[in-house]
C-alpha cells in the first residue's frame, strides 16, 4: 500500500469538511428554484469554480489519461477543440442566454415552451437515458483510479465505488443546488492543488524527451500527428467540435450552471471564463498518461498506466492531497450530474405523463428519491458493463444521443422562427438513432452485413446523429408549416 | 526531441499554466462570491 498515515489523515479529514459543509447547507433550500437551481443567485467566480468542477471529474482524468497512453501527444488536440467550443459559447452566448431569460431549470423545459408537452417528454426520456448511460462507468473508472493510486489493487474498485456514491448522494439529496454549489467550490480549490502537485511530481520524475523518444517509438508519426492518427482524423475533429459546442451548451449538468445564474450575462462570463480552462483539462491528464508510456512502456493495462504512475512517483503527505483532490473531482461531478437527471426525470418525464405538475415539495422529494435509485443503478452498471472502444468515445457517443438532438431542438428554437414540433421530433428521434445503433450493434461488429459496418465507428456514427438531427429539423418543419405552425415566443416568456 | 513533439509540448505548458492561473484567481475571488450566495439567503428568506 502506497499511503502513509499524513495520507489518512488528510483523506479522512476532506470528507468530514464535505459532508459537514453539504450537510450544512441543507438549510438555505426553501422552494424548488433553491433545490435546482441555488434560487438563480450564482455569481461569476462562484459559477465558474463549480462549472469547472463539475467538468473535471476523475473519469475525466481517467479517460483523457488513457487517450496519453495509447495515442501519444496527437490526443492533445482535444484540448484546443473543447477550449475553442466553450469560447465560441461563453464569447456569443450561443443558447445559453435564451434559456437564462426564459428561466427553465432544465433543458426539455423550453421544449414545452417552443414546442409542445409531449415533445418536453420525448427529449426529457432522451435526456435521462443518454445521460444516466453516459454516466454509468464514472464509478467503475474511479474505482479504478483510487484503488491503484492508493496501492489497494483491483480487488478495493467496488468497495470504493460504494462508499463515494453513497457520501454524494447523501448530501446531493438533502442540499440540492445550495449544496452542489458551496461543495463544488471546495472541491474545486482541492482538486487543482491535488492536479498541480500531480502535474510537478511527474515533470520530477519522468523526463521529457524520454517522453518523446517513447512516443516516436510507439506510434510514429500518429503520436504528434492527430490527422494521420487513426483513431482521429478529420471525421473526429469536425465532430468533437460540433459536439463539444452542443454539450457546452445543453449538457444538463453544466448548464445547469448558467441557469442558476444571476442573469443571462453572468451565464455568458461563467461559460467564457471556464473556457479557459478547458485545453488545461485536457492536456494536463493527457499528459500525465503519456508520462505513464515513457514510464511504464507499453505493456501496461491502459486504464491503470497513468494512476500507477501517479501512486508511484507523488511523494507521502501530497499522495493524500491528490486522491482528496481526485475524490473531489469526483464528487462535485456526481453530485450535479445526479442533481441534473433526478431533475430531469421528476419534471420532464414523470411530470409530463400527468395533466398537471406536481407540487413542488412533492417535486424536491421525487427528485431526491430519484437520485438516490440513479445512484444504486450507477452501482449496478458500473460492476458489469463493459465499455466499447476507449472510455472518451464510449462518452462522447452516449452523450451524442442527447446533444445531437438537443443542439436541433433548442438551436433552431432560439434562432429560427420555422421550427415547429414535427422538426423538433424528428430532430430528437433522428439525433439518437445513430449513436443507438452503435451502441447496440457494436457489439456484433463481426457478422453485421457490410452495408451496415459504417454504424460500428464510433467516429461515423457520432458526426452522423448531428447530421440527421439537423436534416430532421430542417425538413420536419419545412414540410409542415401549415399543418403545425410554429409557436414564436416572446423574449421574456416563462413557463 | 522530434518537432511535433516539442510543439505539442509548448502548447501543453500554455495550456496547464492557464488553467492554474485561473484556478488560483476564482479560489481567490469565489470566497465573496459565496458569502453573497449565503448572505442573500439569510437576508431574503
Amino acid at each position: 500500500m502506497t499511503f502513509n498515515i499524513f495520507d489518512w489523515l488528510i483523506l479522512v479529514v476532506y470528507l468530514l469538511l464535505t459532508l459537514a459543509v453539504g450537510f450544512w447547507v441543507k438549510r438555505y433550500v426553501e422552494d424548488l428554484s433553491g433545490y435546482l437551481v441555488a434560487g438563480r443567485r450564482i455569481k461569476v467566480f462562484l459559477g465558474v469554480a463549480t462549472f469547472a468542477a463539475t467538468e473535471i471529474g476523475t473519469i475525466t482524468f481517467m479517460y483523457f489519461g488513457e487517450l496519453g497512453y495509447v495515442s501519444g501527444f496527437s490526443c492533445f488536440v482535444i484540448g484546443l477543440l473543447a477550449m475553442l467550443a466553450y469560447m465560441f459559447v461563453g464569447k456569443t452566448g450561443f443558447v445559453i442566454m435564451a434559456l437564462r431569460r426564459h428561466q427553465v431549470m432544465t433543458i426539455p423545459e423550453f421544449y414545452e415552451l417552443r414546442y409542445s408537452r409531449t415533445v418536453r417528454l420525448l427529449g426529457g426520456i432522451i435526456l435521462f437515458v443518454g445521460g444516466v448511460l453516459n454516466m454509468g462507468i464514472f464509478l467503475k473508472f474511479d474505482g479504478i483510479f483510487l484503488s491503484e493510486v492508493i496501492g489497494f489493487g483491483p480487488q478495493a474498485v467496488a468497495v470504493i465505488m460504494v462508499i463515494m456514491v453513497v457520501i454524494v448522494i447523501a448530501y446531493t439529496i438533502l442540499g440540492g443546488m445550495f449544496s452542489v454549489a458551496v461543495t463544488d467550490f471546495i472541491q474545486f480549490v482541492i482538486l487543482s492543488m491535488g492536479m498541480l502537485v500531480a502535474t510537478v511530481a511527474v515533470l520530477v520524475n519522468v523526463d521529457l524527451t524520454r517522453m518523446s523518444t517513447v512516443v516516436a517509438e510507439q506510434y510514429g508519426e500518429a503520436g504528434v500527428n492527430p490527422l494521420v492518427n487513426q483513431r482521429f482524423g478529420w471525421m473526429f475533429i469536425v465532430w468533437i467540435l460540433v459536439s463539444s459546442v452542443a454539450a457546452g451548451a445543453l449538457w444538463q449538468p453544466g448548464a445547469s450552471k448558467a441557469l442558476a445564474s444571476e442573469s443571462p450575462e453572468v451565464a455568458r462570463k461563467v461559460f467564457l471564463y471556464t473556457s479557459l480552462t478547458f485545453a488545461g483539462r485536457a492536456m494536463v491528464p493527457m499528459f500525465w498518461g503519456v508520462a505513464a508510456l515513457a514510464y511504464f512502456g507499453p505493456g501496461e493495462s491502459t486504464t491503470a498506466a497513468m494512476p500507477k504512475l501517479l501512486g508511484r512517483v507523488t511523494p507521502h503527505g501530497f499522495l493524500g492531497l491528490l486522491v482528496a483532490g481526485m475524490l473531489a473531482a469526483s464528487m462535485s461531478t456526481y453530485s450535479a450530474y445526479l442533481l441534473a437527471w433526478s431533475s430531469v426525470a421528476t419534471r420532464d418525464v414523470i411530470a409530463c405523463l400527468r395533466p398537471t405538475n406536481f407540487g413542488e415539495r412533492t417535486t424536491i422529494w421525487l427528485t431526491r428519491l430519484l437520485a438516490a435509485l440513479i445512484g444504486t443503478f450507477l452501482l449496478i452498471f458500473g460492476l458489469w458493463y463493459q465499455i466499447p472502444d476507449t472510455a472518451f468515445q464510449y462518452l462522447y457517443i452516449t452523450g451524442a444521443m442527447y446533444t445531437a438532438g438537443a443542439l436541433g431542438c433548442v438551436a433552431a428554437g432560439v434562432y429560427w422562427k420555422k421550427a415547429n414540433k414535427v422538426g423538433a421530433y424528428c430532430s430528437l428521434i433522428l439525433g439518437a438513432l445513430a449513436p443507438a445503433g452503435f451502441l447496440i450493434l457494436e457489439k456484433s461488429r463481426g457478422s453485421l452485413p457490410g452495408w451496415l459496418e459504417f454504424i460500428t465507428d464510433v467516429n461515423v456514427s457520432g458526426m452522423l446523429s448531428f447530421l440527421l438531427a439537423f436534416a430532421g429539423m430542417i425538413i420536419g418543419s419545412l414540410l409542415t408549416q401549415k399543418s403545425h405552425p410554429p409557436i414564436n415566443l416572446r423574449p421574456q416568456e416563462t413557463i | 526531441m522530434n518537432t511535433g513533439a516539442l510543439l505539442w509540448i509548448i502548447i501543453f505548458a500554455i495550456s496547464a499554466a492557464i488553467f492554474f492561473i485561473v484556478a488560483a484567481v476564482v479560489s481567490v475571488r469565489g470566497v465573496s462570491d459565496l458569502k453573497d450566495l449565503l448572505r442573500s439567503k439569510r437576508d431574503h428568506p
